[in-house]
C-alpha cells in the first residue's frame, strides 16, 4: 500500500466515525419534534441540528478525501507529494473538529459581537463553523489540492479523470470563501450563501463524485479508461449544463427579481436529465458484468448510489421544484425529505462504496462478500426510504394545512405541527431513524470484521509493498 | 462523437456558457436586492407603516409602504438604521436564529418562519395582551427577552439572552424584512395590516 | 392552486420522472437480455408517462409554459435511453 493510501483509510475511520455522530444528532434532533420540551433550554434543537447538518458536510467531504487520497497514488503510479504535511493536517482537522463541537455544545452561542463569528457560531446553515475553524479547513483544502497539484507535476503525467478533479477543486474550494463574510442584508446574504450550497451539492460535489465513481468503476469493474472518461465528461456537460442554472430555483422568494421563476424552474427541470443517463449507465455496466465482482458490497452500493441520485434529487426534486409547487412546499419537512434523500443516494452511498473498494485491496481480500453487509445495506437503505417517505408526508401535510389553506401565518404553523399526518409522519421518521442507526452499527460491525481470519495473512503478504 | 476530446470540449464550453449567464443575472440580481434597491427598501422603510397587499397583475403579494410610523416612537436617521440593521443581523447570526426558524423560507423547520413576522395577526391578538404591551415593537422585544415566559404551544423558544438593545435591533430587522417583495412568499398570508 | 390541486401536481410530476426512470431501466435491460418481456415493460412505462403528461395538462392549474415543459420532455424521453444505449455500446467497441 502506498502510504497516501494508509491516510485515506484514516480518513474513512474518521468519516465513518464521524456518520455516526451525526446519527446520533439526527435522532436526538428528530426526538425533539416528536417529545416537546426534550432538552429544552439544555441542548435545544438549534444546536442538536447544527451539530447533525455540521457533521454530514463533514464526514462527506473527508469521505471523498479519503477516496481521492486512495486512488491518487494509483492513478498516477507514483506515492503523494507532501504526504507528511496532508498527514499532520489529517490530525490538525480531527482537533478542530472537535473543538468546534465541543463549544457547540457547552458554549453553544455568544453575544451579538465579531468575537463570536470568530469563536464560537457564525449562525448560517451549514457553514456554522466559527471563521478560525473555516480558516482551518482552508488549509486543509489547501494542502489537499497542492497534494494533488504536486503529484501530478512530478508523476509528468496527467489523465483526463485527473484534469476533471483538479479544475472542479478551484471552484469548490473558492465557493468555500462564501463562509466568511458577514452581510447585513439577508437577500444578499442568502443569495451568495446558494451559491455556496447549491453550487457545491448540484454542481462541484457531482463532478467530484463522479471522478471517484470513475476511478472506482475501473477497478471494480475494470472499466476501460477511455470509457469512463468519456462518459464523465458527458456528464461533466450535463450537469453544469443545466445545475449552474439551476441555482435560480432558490431565488424565487429570497428579494430576488422575478426573472428567476422562468429560470430557475427551467434550468433545475432539466436537471434529472443527467441523473436518469447515470442510472441507464449504471444497469449497462453491472449487466454486461452479469453483477459478478469479487467485491460486491462495493458493486452494491455504487448501484445504490446511482438509484439514489435519480430517486433522491431527480425525482424527489422534480416534484418540486416548479415555482408554482415550490411557493407552497418551500421551506417545509418536504424539503427535508428531498435534502435527506438526495444527500444519501448522491453522496452517502458513493463513499461507502469506495470505503469497501478499498478496505478489500488494504486486506488483501481476493473476495468481499458475507451477510453482515447484506444486513447493514438492507437496514441502511430501507430505513432511508422509511424516514423519506415519512417526512414527505409530513412535509405535503404541513404545506397543505400551513400554506394551501392556513394562510401562512404563525398560528397556521402551528396548526400544521399538530395535525395528525403531520405528526404521524414525525413518529414514523424517528422509528425509520432508529432502524437506520442499527443499520449503521451492522455497518460498522461489518467493516471492522469483514474478511475475518483470511485477512491478517493475505495483508501481511501484501503490506511490504 | 465517440472521441473523449469531443465531450470535453463540449463539457468547457456548455459549463462556460453557464457561467456567464450566471454571471450576468448575478449583477442585475445583486443591483435589485440591494437596500434601496428594486425589491429591497431601504433600511430607513423602519419608519414606515408597511402593509401587504394582492396584488391581481402580479398575481401574488406585494409589500405597501405607507406613510410615517415610528418604531419605539423613534424616528431613525439613515445611518442610525443601518447601524441598527447591522446589530440585528448581528444578534440573528450569533443565536443561530436560523437554525430553527426559516428567512425566506430558508432554514429549519422547527420554528415559524419569519419573513412576514411583523406582519403577523398573532401580536396583536396574542402576545401584546399576553405581555401587557401597548404597541406591538413592545410585545415583540419582550417577547424575544423571555420567550420561554410567553410560550403559546408546547414547543417552546429557548431563552437566547438576548440584551434589549438585541431585540430591538431584530425587530427592526423584521420590520425590515416584511417589506422586502418576495414573489409572494409565503403563499397567502394572512395579515391584519393590508391597508 | 388549491391544497388538493397541490399534492395532486406535485405527485404527477414525481411520477413522472419515475417513469421516465422505469422506461430507461427496462430497456436498458431488455437490450441487454434481449428479451421481449422486458421490452413490453419499458414501453408500459413509457406510456404511462404518456397518460401522465396528459392528466399533467389536462388536469393540473400549472401554467401553460411548464405543461409545454413537460409535453417536450415526454416526447425528448422517447430517444434517451435508445441514444444512451447506442452510445454506450459505440464506446466500449
Ligand atoms: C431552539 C430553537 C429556536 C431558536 C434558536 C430561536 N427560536 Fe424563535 N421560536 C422558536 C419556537 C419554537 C417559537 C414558537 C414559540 C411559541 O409559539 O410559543 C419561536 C417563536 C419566535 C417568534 C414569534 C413567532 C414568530 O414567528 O414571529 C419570533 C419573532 C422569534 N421566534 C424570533 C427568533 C429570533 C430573532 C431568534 C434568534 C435570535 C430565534 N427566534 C431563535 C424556536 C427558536
Ligand atoms: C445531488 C443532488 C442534490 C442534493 C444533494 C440536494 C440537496 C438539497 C438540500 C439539502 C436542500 C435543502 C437546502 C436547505 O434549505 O438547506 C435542497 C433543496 C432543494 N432542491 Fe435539491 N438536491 C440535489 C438535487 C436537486 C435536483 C436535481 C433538483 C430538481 C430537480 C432539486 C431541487 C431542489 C429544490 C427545488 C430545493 C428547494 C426546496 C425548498 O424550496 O425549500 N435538488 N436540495
Ligand atoms: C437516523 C437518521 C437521521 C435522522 C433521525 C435525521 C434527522 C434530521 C432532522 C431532525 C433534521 C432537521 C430538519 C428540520 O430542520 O426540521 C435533519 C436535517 C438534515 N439531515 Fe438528517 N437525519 C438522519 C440522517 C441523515 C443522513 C444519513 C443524511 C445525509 C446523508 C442527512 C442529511 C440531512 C440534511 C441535508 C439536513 C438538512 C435538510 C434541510 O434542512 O432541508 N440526515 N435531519
Ligand atoms: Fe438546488
Amino acid at each position: 500500500m502506498y502510504r497516501s493510501q494508509q491516510l485515506a483509510l484514516k480518513y474513512f475511520i474518521a468519516a465513518i466515525a464521524l456518520f455516526g455522530i451525526m446519527i446520533v444528532f439526527g435522532l436526538l434532533a428528530s426526538a425533539q419534534y416528536v417529545h416537546m420540551g426534550f432538552l429544552f433550554q439544555v441542548l435545544d434543537f438549534s444546536i442538536t441540528k447544527t451539530l447533525h447538518i455540521d457533521t454530514m458536510i463533514l464526514w462527506l467531504l473527508m469521505g471523498f478525501m479519503g477516496c481521492i487520497y486512495w486512488f491518487l497514488p494509483q492513478e498516477l503510479e507514483r506515492d503523494v507529494e507532501g504526504i507528511k504535511l496532508a498527514e499532520i493536517m489529517f490530525y490538525i482537522l480531527c482537533t478542530a473538529i472537535a473543538t468546534v463541537a465541543a463549544v457547540f455544545i457547552f458554549v453553544q452561542y455568544g453575544g451579538s459581537n465579531e468575537f463570536s463569528m470568530w469563536f464560537i457560531n457564525q449562525g448560517r446553515k451549514y457553514v456554522e463553523a466559527p471563521r478560525w475553524a473555516a480558516i482551518g479547513i482552508v488549509l486543509v483544502v489547501l494542502v489537499f489540492s497542492y497534494n494533488i497539484v504536486a503529484t501530478a507535476i512530478k508523476a509528468k503525467k496527467i489523465t483526463g479523470i485527473m484534469g476533471v478533479l483538479m479544475i472542479d477543486l478551484v471552484p469548490l474550494f473558492a465557493l468555500y470563501l462564501i463562509a466568511f463574510p458577514r452581510i447585513t442584508n439577508m437577500s444578499v446574504d442568502l443569495f451568495w450563501w446558494w451559491w455556496l450550497v447549491h453550487l457545491w451539492v448540484e454542481g462541484t460535489w457531482e463532478v467530484l463524485i463522479g471522478c471517484i465513481m470513475a476511478l472506482a468503476l475501473m477497478q471494480l469493474l475494470g472499466t476501460a479508461r477511455r470509457i469512463v472518461e468519456t462518459w464523465l465528461y458527458i456528464e461533466v456537460a450535463l450537469v453544469l449544463g443545466t445545475g449552474i442554472l439551476g441555482l435560480g430555483h432558490h431565488y424565487f422568494w429570497i428579494g430576488t427579481p422575478e426573472y428567476w421563476l422562468a429560470i430557475g424552474g427551467l434550468f433545475s427541470a432539466l436537471e434529472p436529465l443527467p441523473l436518469l443517463g447515470m442510472v441507464v449507465h449504471a444497469v449497462y455496466d453491472a449487466g454486461t458484468h452479469h453483477m459478478k465482482t469479487t467485491n460486491k458490497p462495493a458493486l452494491y452500493w455504487m448501484m445504490a448510489e446511482a438509484f439514489g441520485n435519480f430517486l433522491g434529487a431527480g425525482v424527489f426534486g422534480f416534484m418540486m421544484t416548479l415555482p408554482q409547487i415550490n411557493l407552497f412546499s418551500h421551506g417545509t419537512q418536504w424539503t427535508v425529505s428531498h435534502g435527506h434523500f438526495a444527500f444519501w443516494g448522491a453522496y452517502a452511498c458513493g463513499v461507502l462504496s469506495v470505503v469497501y473498494v478499498a478496505l478489500q485491496k488494504a486486506r488483501g481480500l481476493e473476495e468481499m462478500n458475507g451477510i453482515r453487509w447484506k444486513w447493514s445495506f438492507g437496514l441502511l437503505n430501507f430505513g432511508m426510504i422509511g424516514m423519506v417517505g415519512a417526512l414527505l408526508i409530513s412535509g405535503i401535510a404541513q404545506a397543505f394545512y400551513e400554506r394551501a389553506i392556513g394562510g401562512s401565518t404563525i398560528q397556521a404553523f402551528i396548526d400544521a405541527q399538530s395535525n395528525l399526518w403531520f405528526l404521524q409522519g414525525m413518529n414514523a421518521r424517528l422509528v425509520f431513524g432508529v432502524l437506520f442507526a442499527i443499520g449503521y452499527a451492522v455497518l460498522v460491525y461489518d467493516l471492522l470484521t469483514i474478511g475475518g481470519k483470511h485477512r491478517t495473512k493475505q495483508a501481511a503478504v501484501l503490506r511490504p509493498a | 462523437m465517440n472521441h473523449p476530446a469531443f465531450w470535453r470540449a463540449g463539457a468547457i464550453s456548455s459549463t462556460a456558457v453557464m457561467a456567464v449567464v450566471l454571471i450576468f443575472l448575478t449583477i442585475d440580481s445583486l443591483s435589485a436586492i440591494q437596500a434601496g434597491g428594486r425589491n429591497v427598501p431601504d433600511y430607513s422603510v423602519i419608519n414606515k407603516a408597511i402593509g401587504y397587499q394582492f396584488d391581481a397583475k402580479r398575481a401574488a403579494s406585494v409589500p405597501i409602504i405607507g406613510g410615517e410610523e415610528l418604531l419605539f416612537g423613534r424616528k431613525y436617521s439613515a445611518a442610525e438604521a443601518d447601524r441598527l440593521m447591522d446589530h440585528g443581523k448581528l444578534a440573528i447570526q450569533s443565536r443561530a436564529c436560523i437554525n430553527c426558524h426559516t428567512f425566506f423560507g430558508n432554514g429549519a423547520y422547527y420554528a415559524p418562519d419569519l419573513t412576514k413576522a411583523w406582519l403577523d395577526p398573532v401580536w396583536k391578538q396574542m402576545w401584546m395582551p399576553m405581555t401587557q404591551s401597548a404597541t406591538k415593537e413592545e410585545a415583540m422585544v419582550k417577547f424575544l427577552m423571555n420567550p420561554e415566559k410567553y410560550p403559546t404551544w408546547g414547543r417552546m423558544m429557548p431563552n437566547l439572552k438576548l440584551t434589549r438593545e438585541d431585540s430591538e435591533a431584530i425587530v427592526a430587522y423584521l420590520k425590515w424584512m416584511s417589506a422586502i417583495d418576495t414573489n409572494g412568499f409565503p403563499s397567502g398570508f394572512k395579515t391584519t395590516e393590508s391597508k | 392552486m388549491s391544497g388538493y390541486e397541490l399534492i395532486y401536481a406535485s405527485l404527477l410530476l414525481g411520477v413522472f420522472v419515475l417513469c421516465a426512470g422505469g422506461y430507461g431501466v427496462l430497456y436498458t435491460l431488455a437490450q441487454l437480455q434481449n428479451a421481449a418481456s422486458w421490452l413490453y415493460g419499458a414501453r408500459t412505462f413509457y406510456g404511462l408517462q404518456w397518460l401522465t403528461t396528459a392528466a399533467i395538462v389536462a388536469t393540473t392549474p400549472l401554467a401553460a409554459g411548464w405543461k409545454l415543459l413537460i409535453v417536450v420532455s415526454c416526447l425528448v424521453t422517447l430517444r434517451v435511453p435508445q441514444v444512451i444505449w447506442k452510445y454506450l455500446e459505440l464506446i466500449h467497441k
